[in-house]
């Protein structure tokens, strides 16, 4: 029988909006490692693996890095695993921590990250050849140039330009509210903007923050959570898709094996991260109408396209979701209640851990912004990298 | 100097001189891979098939016509591609090829945006593209509108 998964302990360097250039990555890394180890109540000593996750080599120019983050840490001489999957790091980083715990090779291990972006020239063109780059980069077309997957969503529904804007708008302003009352969060403290400021932004404003930090969590078997937390969040659920880079493969369903219905017409459709979700709900053993709350990939269109995915709400029916509220803090399922990446910040190499902790927290009751008030049992963390090419879903509970 | 000629500067990731003259024929002549098993088309090349797994795969020639899927006006670079910057606007098409797979281009020569739209018929030319590390020009597939 598998080991069951619990999160023990998390940290992060707050603020992953901005560069923090007097710092390495080192530095942050450390600060988030040794928060969530204090977090956890254990001694750096307990944790037996590490799980990384950073945007890649490029980046840092350090390959084979996990033995350099180990040692820097002072973990070593365990073992160390690296996870690059573009955006969806992070919770790669964490499937492979899941899997350590369950396999029962491991009882205490650590997940972590970082994004470091300012430290090597090229690092922006490394992060945007999270493409299959000879027939798409080197043609002048990145993975975040991939508007046409925004504009089929919208042309697919037939959402006019009027709710386009309203939606996008509104979401942006969601996530300034939730980050402005979150400490962790790049617009903490500010004053949500007015929808005339909003309008002169590109896309409205619902676009990420992007910078640079670190985030971690530990993950331990539920003996050993047992005996030393008293509020375990456990892994009920989880699953990764993989499909393609190239986004001329997301207009052919028959690529991917195994599926036979060709849902996926075009690249505006989430099938991937809609089997990666249903995967970990039938895992955990529960409906999309158990969730309580969500985190999901917001820039653009990418938080419309995932909520969808996750069967919280219908197709084409996520700009209506965001407009009536069903997602705010005090609605049907709140989404991204730390500010997510338009509101919190978003850190590449590290960016899918900060959602995590949040659906930890939340689970908890101890979310250090706007805390859910009635009371919750499931979280649903989805992350995108590579523009779908990588997806994943995790399901928490917090019983 | 980078800062003078900056489409000039080197990208280690997507230039190699053999990287480049590997896929040569893909580029420049819109040359994909056949399963000789179950016959299935694939662009770019695939070495393995997506439907029956054969190994055995072979050269297969497009014939560089297509129907526009989808299409997006690009006036402002949302960020930076290394040697693109200076080509704004683009018309950024996803093509169906008339052979099956669907793939990404830039649309060349369209004139009015009126005329580019889902469903139009399109064909492979050849143009150049940005610029090397070695400061010569690269040339690839783009799509022109064929009526």
């Amino acid at each position: 029988m598998k080991n069951r998964v619990a999160v023990i302990g998390t940290g992060m360097v707050d603020n992953p909006g901005i560069s923090h250039p007097n710092r390495s990555f080192k530095q942050l890394l450390t600060e988030s490692v040794y928060k969530a180890i204090d977090d956890a109540g254990i001694l750096a000593t307990d944790i037996e693996g590490s799980s990384f996750s950073y945007t890649g080599e490029g980046e840092i120019g350090h390959g084979g890095i996990s033995a350099t983050l180990n040692d820097a840490l002072a973990l070593s001489p365990i073992p160390g695993f690296i996870n690059c999957s573009n955006c969806a790091s992070g919770h790669t980083a964490f499937m492979q921590g899941c899997d350590m715990i369950e396999s029962g090779e491991y009882s205490v291990v650590l997940v972590a990250g970082f994004e470091k972006s300012t430290d090597v020239l090229p690092f922006f063109d490394y992060a945007l050849i999270s493409s299959d780059s000879m027939y798409d980069y080197n043609l002048g077309y990145s993975h975040i140039d991939a508007v046409l997957m925004q504009d089929e969503y919208f042309k697919n529904y037939n959402i006019s330009d009027e709710k386009k804007k309203a939606s996008l708008l509104a979401y942006a302003k969601y996530a300034r509210k939730m980050g402005s009352k979150n400490p962790s969060a790049h617009f903490f403290g500010h004053s949500i903007p007015k929808d005339s400021q909003l309008e002169k932004m590109p896309l409205f404003g619902s676009f990420m923050k992007t910078g640079e930090g670190s985030a971690a969590i530990i993950l331990a078997s539920e003996d050993f959570a047992k005996t030393h937390t008293k509020s375990p969040v456990f892994v009920q659920g989880r699953s990764y898709i993989t499909t393609s880079h190239y986004i001329g493969h997301r207009y052919d369903a028959s690529l991917l094996n195994g599926i036979e219905d060709s849902d996926l017409e075009n690249a505006g459709n989430g099938l991937p991260l809609t089997l990666a979700c249903q995967k970990a709900y039938h895992q955990a053993g529960i409906n999309a109408s158990d969730i309580d709350t969500v985190g999901v990939y917001d820039q653009v269109t990418s938080e419309f396209v995932s909520l969808e995915a996750t069967g919280i709400c219908g197709e084409g029916e996520a700009p209506d979701f965001i407009l009536s509220g069903k997602g705010d803090i005090d609605g049907e399922v709140p989404i991204n209640t730390d500010g997510g990446n338009i509101g919190r910040g978003f850190a590449g190499g590290t960016a899918g851990i900060y959602p995590l902790i949040e659906i930890v927290k939340q689970l908890q009751g101890t979310a250090r912004g706007y805390q859910i008030k009635r009371p919750i049992k499931y979280g649903l963390s989805t992350y995108l990298g590579g523009g779908f090419a990588h997806c994943v879903a995790v399901v928490m509970t917090n019983e | 100097m980078a800062n003078q000629f900056p489409e000039q500067l080197n990208n280690p990731a997507v230039e190699s001189t053999l990287r480049q003259w590997h896929e040569f024929d893909g580029l420049h002549r819109l040359t994909g891979t056949k399963c000789t098993q179950c016959g299935r088309l694939f662009f770019p090349k695939r070495s393995v098939c997506t439907e029956c797994h054969s190994l055995k795969i072979e050269e297969y020639q497009f014939s560089g016509n297509g129907t526009i899927e989808n299409f997006n006006f690009q006036f402002l670079p949302p960020v930076k591609v290394m040697g693109f910057r200076e080509q704004l606007n683009r018309a950024m098409i996803a093509v169906k090829l008339d052979e099956g797979p669907t793939i990404i281009a830039e649309l060349a020569d369209y004139l009015e945006q009126d005329r580019v739209k889902k469903g139009s018929k399109v064909k492979m030319v050849i143009r150049k593209i940005a610029r090397s590390g070695n400061s010569d020009y690269k040339y690839a597939y783009k799509f022109i509108l064929s009526n």
